[in-house]
């Protein structure tokens, strides 16, 4: 089966820094990745790039077996729905829900005729599911932490998406908030056929639809393979180079503690 | 990257909305923007307004001046859950382009490209079918 996502040797530097070294990694379709790392490891620069919304310095990168170019970018993004507020909090602050929601039809920031009428009912639908019902017109600064994640979210689900890239949804999140988040997650991963990826640094919010995993360590990939043999205290320890003990929780997800003295 | 920006079917599109449309909020002349980097013109390119500061896809000037018209005259805010101020004016003006647009559009007077019939708009007009003076209404009330 041709992979879905295909990354070679791919490096990107900002000026004589790396953010990306070498990484090398295939995604089949239908298969859920979980990339795990600490902050600055390189995990949003990684899937900005996969995204199509950040370029590569060095390498080869594949997305439904194309490489990007002028000709393709658009149509390639709008199966892609990438959620970030990492990469999005700096490009929206005045734009309105809505717009935010539709411009994911088109693969773009903004809005351009692509969109239809009946695309707006459906945006609206949308953010009537995640929560945003009467505030699809305010601007995107004036809604809470939860609120923006949920316009990502429809942003990235109006285009019915074969790829859905999660990049620390959870991230700013209550507890409960967190929680209802990942519960429309996993029904998302029952009802379609999305390959989707959760980019994330906390292990508990890892849900056991994730069967594969990728750990990034200083832009590159440290260790990767399946789930439920990356993310043991050993190897975890290992990775990320202080004693850690992980335990599995009664509903699967994981849960992660740094041993005492490890300060 | 100067042919793909002339050749492009969408660069085309948001060069003449920017040509033709003002900022739906404010009423600005609205600019290209190039907002992300990438090798890609298509991919980084964006109708912006720069006073506002933000990304903004525009309406038609008449559009703007007849919602602006409408806010101003009838005091009208549409979001009254909201604080009653610029901000909240504003966006009662663009939700009223988007009102206007939607029900040019489908009644086939505009579409993606502006309007399809000819647009003579003359302001001193503006609200006169709704404006009813004090002589008028007196003449009103003195029929019934």
């Amino acid at each position: 089966m041709e992979p879905i996502i295909r990354v070679e040797n791919l490096n990107c530097q900002s000026g004589n820094r790396y953010l990306l070294r070498n990484i090398t990694w295939e995604v089949q379709p239908g298969e859920n990745w979980v990339v795990f790392g600490l902050n600055g490891s390189g995990k949003t620069t990684l899937l900005s790039i996969i995204a199509g919304y950040k370029m590569p310095t060095e390498g080869t990168l594949e997305v439904f077996g194309q490489a990007y170019s002028d000709e393709n970018i658009l149509p390639i993004r709008k199966k892609i729905g990438w959620v970030s507020s990492s990469y999005f909090d700096k490009y929206y602050t005045k734009e309105s829900a809505l717009t935010i929601v539709l411009s994911g039809l088109c693969g773009t920031l903004g809005i351009d005729s692509t969109v239809q009428p009946d695309d707006y009912i459906r945006a609206k639908k949308l953010l009537r599911e995640w929560n945003l019902d009467k505030k699809f017109d305010l601007p995107f600064s004036m809604l809470s932490k939860g609120e923006r994640q949920n316009v990502l979210i429809a942003r990235a689900l109006i285009s019915s998406p074969e790829i859905l890239v999660l990049d620390e949804p959870g991230t700013g999140l209550d507890v409960l908030a967190r929680e209802q988040l990942l519960r429309k997650i996993s029904r998302l991963a029952e009802g379609g056929n999305m390959t989707m990826i959760y980019v994330t640094h906390y292990p508990e919010e890892i849900l056991s639809l994730f069967e594969q995993c990728i750990i990034l360590q200083q832009g590159k990939i440290i260790d990767w393979g399946k789930l439920t043999e990356v993310m043991t205290s050993e190897r975890l320890s290992r990775d990320l180079g202080t004693d850690v003990v992980i335990r599995t929780l009664e509903d699967g997800r994981l849960d992660l503690r740094v041993k005492e003295g490890r300060d | 990257m100067i042919s793909q920006f002339n050749t492009s079917s969408r660069l085309q599109e948001l060069t003449g909305r920017v040509k033709r449309c003002c900022c739906r909020y404010c009423g600005s002349p609205l600019e290209l923007k190039r907002i992300t980097f990438s090798h890609f013109e298509d991919s980084r390119i964006e109708i912006f307004c720069t006073k506002c500061g933000r990304i903004e896809y525009g309406a038609e000037p008449e559009v703007y001046l007849s919602a602006k018209y409408f806010v101003e005259h009838f005091d009208f805010n549409w979001y009254t859950y909201l604080d009653d101020n610029a901000q909240t004016k504003q966006m009662t003006i663009a939700k009223i382009c988007d009102i206007l647009t939607w029900q040019n559009q489908q009644l086939g007077f505009q579409d993606q490209d502006g309007f399809k019939v000819p647009v003579n708009m003359k302001e001193e007009l503006q609200g006169q079918s709704m404006t009813i003076s004090d002589e008028e209404l007196n003449q009103f009330t003195a029929e019934e």
